[in-house]
This record gives C-alpha cells, sequence and structure tokens, in this order.
C-alpha cells in the first residue's frame, strides 16, 4: 500500500484531532487553537525561519515559505517586532487565528470540506470536516506502527507525537500503545527531538494546562 | 516593569487581539463572590454558629476579618504580579518559605477545600430534606437528597465547565439580591429592635472570640482566588488588587449587615431561636414581613445557592489537584484533561470519590448532618484557610525579603507585617477556641482532631517534598510554579528525568 505524503505538522494535527467518523473536533475549541498554533510555529522552526531559546522566539529568516499559512504567520511577526515571548505567540495565534489558518489551508488541498450546519437559534455555523477518514486517521496510525515495529520516526513526526501528549489527543489516539511502546516513543522523543523542539512541545502542554486552570480550556 | 512600560509605535494587532481577552474589575469581583456563596453563609453558616456557640458578636467578626484580610491581600495582591501559579496559596509558600513548605501548604489546602466542600453537602440534606417534606409531603432522608446532589457535581464536574460560570452568575445575582431583601425586611418585623450586640467590639476579645472569628473567615473563603486572574486582568497593577478589596468589602458589607437585621429581629431570644428554627431562622423573620411566595422563592434560592457553592468548590478543587498533578507533586495522572471539554477529569473523580465516602459513613453512623458535617467541615475548613492565609503572609513577607521588585515599602513590608501580626493573633484565638466554636467540651475528640489533621497533612508534605529532592530533583525545582509553567509539566520532566509521565 502506497503511503500518503506526508502533511505539513499543523494539518496532521488538525486531521488527528477530529472524530474520522463524524468530524467531530476531539478536542476543545480553545486547545486545538494552541495546539495549531503551536504547530505552526513549529513548522517555521522546521522551516529555518524561527529559532526558540528560553521562551523567546528569534527571526532567522524574514523570506517567505512555500506556502501560505506559515507565511502569514512569518509576515505577522515581522510587523510586531517588539513581541518575541512565545507564550504571547501562541495566546495570540490560539485565539482561532491559526485553527483559521490551517482549515483554508487543508480546504484548499481538499483534505478538509467545509460544511454549513443551521443551528438552532437561526445563525450558521461553519466546520471543516475531514474529507477521508483515511487520511485523517493516517498520521497518528504512522506513529503507533512505527512504535510497535520499532522504527525511528523523523523530526516532524515526533515533534507531531509531543503535540498530541501535550494537548491530551493521546488519550484518544494513543491509546493502543502498552507501557513498553510509550517508553519507547518517549525514549526516542528524548533522545531524537532538538533540545529547541522540546522546548516548543513544553510550552504547548504550559498553554494547555494555563488555560485549563484560567477555565479558558 | 519594563514589560509593561513598552509602548507599541502603532496598533498592535497582537496586544489588541490579547487585550480583548482580558478581564475587568468586575469580571474578577463576580467571579469571587460566585465562590463565596451569601446565601449559605448568611442563612445557614449564621444561625447555625448562633445555636452552636451561642455568641452573637458575629457583624463586628466579619468586619473585622475584612479589614484583616484587606491589610493581608496588600502584599498578596503585590506578590501575585511576580509569580506564576498566582491562584494558590501553595505557591506564596513554596517561593516565600521554600519548596517543603509549599507541599505542606497545598496538602492542607487540598484538605481544608474539601472539607468545605463535603460540609456543603450535609448542608444540601440537612437543608432540602425539611424543604421537601413541606413541598411535596415526601420523607426523604438527608442523605438520600445529598447524595442527588454529590451526584449532579460529579457529573458537571467532568464535563463541560464552561456552562457552569453562567449559571453560577446568575444565581449569585439573585442570591444578593434576596439576602439585602430579607435583610432590609427584617427592620420592619414587629419585634425587631436594633440590636448592639452583633457589633460589639469587646465580643472580639472576650471568651469565644476566636470562635466567632473563624466564623467569619469561612464567609470570606474564595476571596483568594482573584489572583489567579494576575496575569489576564486588563491592568495587573489594578484590576486585582480593585477587585480583592471591592469583593471583600461588599462580602463584609452584606453578611453584617444581613447577621445584624437577623440577631435585631430576632430580639433577646434570638440564640433559642437559632436553636429551635436552626436556618429557618433567617426565612422565618422576614417572610412576616415578606409573605409565603418569597419564603419559597427563598427556601428555592437557598439550595442552589449552595449546589453553586458546591460545583465552584468542586471546580477549584479539581483545578488544585491539576495544577499539583502537571507539577508532579501529586500523581501525574491528575494532570490530565478530558480531551474535549478541558476539565480536569481525575482530580474531579478523586474529589467525587472523596465526597461519597463522607456521606455514606455520616450515614451510616448516624451524625447530625446539620452541625457535625455543614458546620464543623465549614468553619473546620474555614480554620485550615486561616492557617494557610496566615502562613501565606509570612510567605509574602519571606519573599520581599528576597525580591525587591518595584513594590513600595507598604507593599513590601509595612501592610505584610501588619497582616501577619494580626493573623497570628486571629490563629492563636482560633486554635484555642475549637471548642466553642464546635459546641462540644474543652478537650474533646473534636477539638484536637481537625489542628492534628492540618499538623499531621502538612508534615506529610514536608515529607514529600523532601523525598522528592532526594530522589527526583526535577520536580523539585518546578514545585509552586503550577500547570503554566514550561518547565514543570509532564512532558518536560519525561525530557529532563527519563520517566514517562
Amino acid at each position: 500500500m502506497a503511503s500518503p505524503p506526508q502533511l505539513p505538522l499543523a494539518d496532521d494535527l488538525f486531521l488527528t484531532a477530529h472524530d474520522t467518523v463524524k468530524g467531530r473536533s476531539l478536542l476543545s475549541p480553545a486547545t486545538l487553537g494552541l495546539g495549531l498554533a503551536v504547530a505552526l510555529l513549529g513548522e517555521l522552526i522546521l522551516w529555518r525561519r524561527l529559532d526558540l531559546r528560553d521562551g523567546r522566539l528569534t527571526v532567522l529568516d524574514d523570506r517567505p515559505t512555500a506556502e501560505a499559512a506559515t507565511t502569514a504567520v512569518l509576515g505577522q511577526m515581522l510587523r510586531e517586532e517588539h513581541h518575541r515571548q512565545i507564550r504571547d505567540w501562541i495566546a495570540f495565534l490560539g485565539t482561532g487565528v491559526a485553527t483559521d489558518l490551517v482549515e483554508r489551508r487543508l480546504a484548499r488541498t481538499g483534505l478538509v470540506h467545509r460544511q454549513e450546519r443551521r443551528s438552532l437559534l437561526g445563525g450558521t455555523k461553519v466546520t471543516f470536516v475531514p474529507a477521508d477518514s483515511m487520511t485523517a486517521g493516517w498520521p497518528a496510525s504512522r506513529i503507533r506502527t512505527a512504535v510497535a515495529r520499532g522504527e525511528l520516526l523523523d523530526v516532524p513526526d515526533l515533534v507531531f507525537a509531543g503535540l498530541v501528549l501535550a494537548t491530551g489527543l493521546d488519550q484518544h489516539v494513543l491509546v493502543t500503545l502498552d507501557t513498553r511502546e510509550r517508553g519507547l516513543l518517549f525514549d526516542q522523543i528524548r533522545r531524537r527531538l532538538p533540545a529547541m523542539l522540546q522546548e516548543l512541545v513544553g510550552h504547548a502542554e504550559a498553554a494547555v494546562g494555563d488555560a485549563v486552570m484560567a477555565r479558558r480550556a | 516593569m519594563s514589560t509593561t512600560t513598552t509602548k507599541p509605535v502603532r496598533a498592535s494587532q497582537l496586544s489588541t487581539a490579547l487585550a480583548r481577552d482580558r478581564l475587568g474589575v468586575a469580571a474578577v469581583v463576580f467571579f469571587v463572590m460566585s465562590a463565596a456563596a451569601p446565601l449559605t453563609v448568611v442563612a445557614g453558616v449564621v444561625p447555625t454558629g448562633l445555636a452552636v456557640t451561642g455568641l452573637t458578636g458575629i457583624s463586628v467578626a466579619f468586619l473585622a476579618v475584612a479589614v484583616v484580610l484587606a491589610v493581608f491581600s496588600v502584599g498578596y495582591v503585590a506578590m501575585a504580579r511576580h509569580i506564576a501559579n498566582a491562584g494558590a496559596f501553595y505557591a506564596y509558600v513554596a517561593q516565600g518559605l521554600g519548596r517543603p513548605l509549599g507541599v505542606g501548604a497545598s496538602w492542607v489546602a487540598l484538605l481544608a477545600y474539601n472539607m468545605f466542600q463535603v460540609a456543603s453537602y450535609g448542608g444540601f440534606g440537612a437543608i432540602a430534606a425539611p424543604l421537601f417534606q413541606e413541598w411535596f409531603g415526601v420523607e426523604i432522608q438527608w442523605w438520600v437528597l445529598a447524595l442527588a446532589a454529590w451526584a449532579l457535581v460529579a457529573v458537571l464536574g467532568v464535563r463541560d465547565v464552561a456552562v457552569n460560570g453562567k449559571v453560577l452568575a446568575t444565581l449569585l445575582l439573585t442570591e444578593i439580591a434576596l439576602v439585602a431583601a430579607f435583610s432590609v425586611a427584617d427592620l420592619f418585623v414587629s419585634g425587631f429592635e436594633a440590636s448592639a450586640a452583633p457589633l460589639d467590639p469587646t465580643s472580639l476579645t472576650g471568651a469565644g472570640a476566636g470562635a466567632l472569628l473563624v466564623m467569619a473567615v469561612t464567609g470570606f473563603v474564595g476571596f483568594e482566588q482573584s489572583v489567579v486572574f494576575s496575569e489576564e486582568s486588563r491592568d495587573p497593577r489594578r484590576t486585582v488588587p480593585r477587585a480583592t478589596y471591592i469583593a471583600i468589602a461588599l462580602i463584609a458589607g452584606l453578611y453584617a449587615f444581613a447577621a445584624w437585621a437577623m440577631i435585631s429581629a430576632a430580639g433577646p431570644t434570638v440564640v433559642d431561636r437559632a436553636v429551635a428554627e436552626g436556618p429557618e431562622l433567617f426565612f422565618n423573620l422576614a417572610s412576616d414581613r415578606l409573605g409565603g411566595t418569597a419564603l419559597h422563592l427563598g427556601h428555592a434560592l437557598f439550595l442552589t445557592s449552595l449546589i453553586a457553592a458546591m460545583i465552584s468548590f468542586h471546580n477549584i478543587i479539581a483545578r488544585y489537584a491539576f495544577s499539583l498533578g502537571r507539577e508532579g507533586v501529586l500523581p501525574r495522572a491528575f494532570g490530565r484533561t478530558v480531551p474535549g471539554t478541558g476539565a480536569p477529569k481525575n482530580g474531579s473523580l478523586a474529589q467525587s470519590v472523596l465526597g461519597l465516602t463522607v456521606i455514606v459513613l455520616y450515614a451510616v453512623q448516624g451524625w447530625d448532618p446539620l452541625v457535625q458535617l455543614f458546620f464543623w467541615g465549614g468553619t473546620g475548613g474555614g480554620i485550615g484557610v486561616l492557617l494557610l492565609i496566615t502562613v501565606t503572609s509570612f510567605a509574602v513577607l519571606g519573599y520581599f525579603a528576597r525580591h525587591r521588585h518595584a513594590e513600595s515599602f507598604w507593599h513590601r513590608i509595612g501592610a505584610p507585617v501588619l497582616g501577619t501580626v494580626l493573623l497570628l493573633g486571629m490563629t492563636y484565638l482560633a486554635l484555642t477556641n475549637i471548642a466553642t466554636l464546635f459546641g462540644v467540651e474543652p478537650g474533646s475528640a473534636p477539638t484536637w482532631v481537625v489542628p492534628l489533621a492540618y499538623g499531621v497533612v502538612a508534615l506529610a508534605g514536608v515529607v514529600w517534598a523532601l523525598v522528592l529532592r532526594a530522589g527526583r530533583p526535577q520536580v523539585y525545582a518546578g514545585i509552586g510554579l503550577g500547570a503554566r509553567s514550561a518547565s514543570t509539566g509532564g512532558f518536560t520532566a519525561a525530557m529532563k528525568e527519563g520517566a514517562q509521565p
């Protein structure tokens, strides 16, 4: 079976965060937003546009990336040069900005469909649902399979696995891992994920915890 | 502070978006008051306290405690601006007096908050049982009703927590209006005679002063939650301090007036009437003037007030456990949430298990739900919170002795010293007055069980912190930083420690 191509980090996270059957989000909007915010920042770090050290972001390279969502985030960062704390950016992008960018990117590639549902109060609610349950389930099953076979994950997938843990999605998609497999996954993340990206995932976990404490989650 | 004086040259989309979510004074006051449950205090704690202790100086106690808490709050809100995890007393203690005492304080807080929680189950059962008899003519055991309330809180606790906020807000406003209306009606009751006893300052120096002060402290519990919003208030230097002082003043004014009006309207036999009528005293007095409809409305609100208090405390406890779980001070499982709602599931479930155990224990033993569960539990929790506030006051002093920051002398030293002295006095009176507070013989079991429990729990926390320091330095280093810190979470700890969360 040919594997689908690996998608950008935030796309993988969005698809994983949605129920493959009904297309419902498995995460609260706030948590999904924070996860996608960190994922987009992670993509920019992987593109070598950003650096993260001690909670501060630095722009290494201001050239646009090859796609629109991360380019938009980078452009915003260049316009707001006095804001460099990653937690501010996670909070800002997490207010719905990141979700919006990722939904549009996925809609462009046809991986999600726009759905309009009329609510009881008369308004219409727009949601984006995965077009194909196979593709939607792919990122998580890629992690599970690799871990079960003792194969090494690449760096984007290690960040992805970290974000799955940080947002609590592991309670849905990694529950089938046994203790040994979980240990192997952690071992890989610990040894093979660069410190900067480990810090990034740590900020994702903290932002989610923050939202829980402040009753925003 | 350099971070707050940075002035954006042009309108920043990021600053604007973040500011939109920031809370103003009114929102913070609202949140604090919703944990305070005015009707539960005025109709539940005050008459039961009159009956159990026979002391009438409660209004002046509310006012005195308000002054002490306001002085304490000066340093408390000042320190909140500089530390992470500002909503929890133990964060102050960990950073002001060291991590071992911090863990001790965190466990004391869990015990105290849980005592409030189980107390409210007893109160609900005891108060609802006669009302159900009156309304529907059915006799239901108190514990059946307590279990029903418990089940509701347990389900709401593990589900969506955001819904609760709006319900609580509506209930709160109605409750405050009702307490005010009933108290004003008390003034026009035929036997009303303005009584000096509730306002007599000498009752704060005489026998039983400690009992009055603990009852009053119990009424204010929840005020400490204002600082949860330090990081997301519109103006960190103004919003939270103002909201804290306003909440304290509102609570003190409402409770002192309501207690005074009730005692004055009941006349010289108020203690006997409180013994005979219990929480009904508050309603009976005013219903002469307001009629049956007001009475029914009051009763219904009394029950919803208790439920609101239960839900709000349950959430505070669950989040406390969540925060400690994230730090690794409690098992990491407490640091998990339901992904779809963000509800801190395991903290909530643990609280519910404890609540169930206590209700069943009281039902099986046939203990009195009103006095022995609601009143003892509530005021026992009040003692715990008083201990925590006192230790936190020391912690504020300890913190500012080492970090000067940009705070004035009054914020760093003046108010904290004064507050600490006053709180020490209150703690001494409270611990020596437990027999009066509980209405039991001096030296009998309840008088030493409560302080002993706090002592044991605090000591166990200190020992646990020392164990962590020796065996898991990464967890130890993060004590007190809470769920917001990127250096304490399960993921980060797993990366550094090699253990999996």
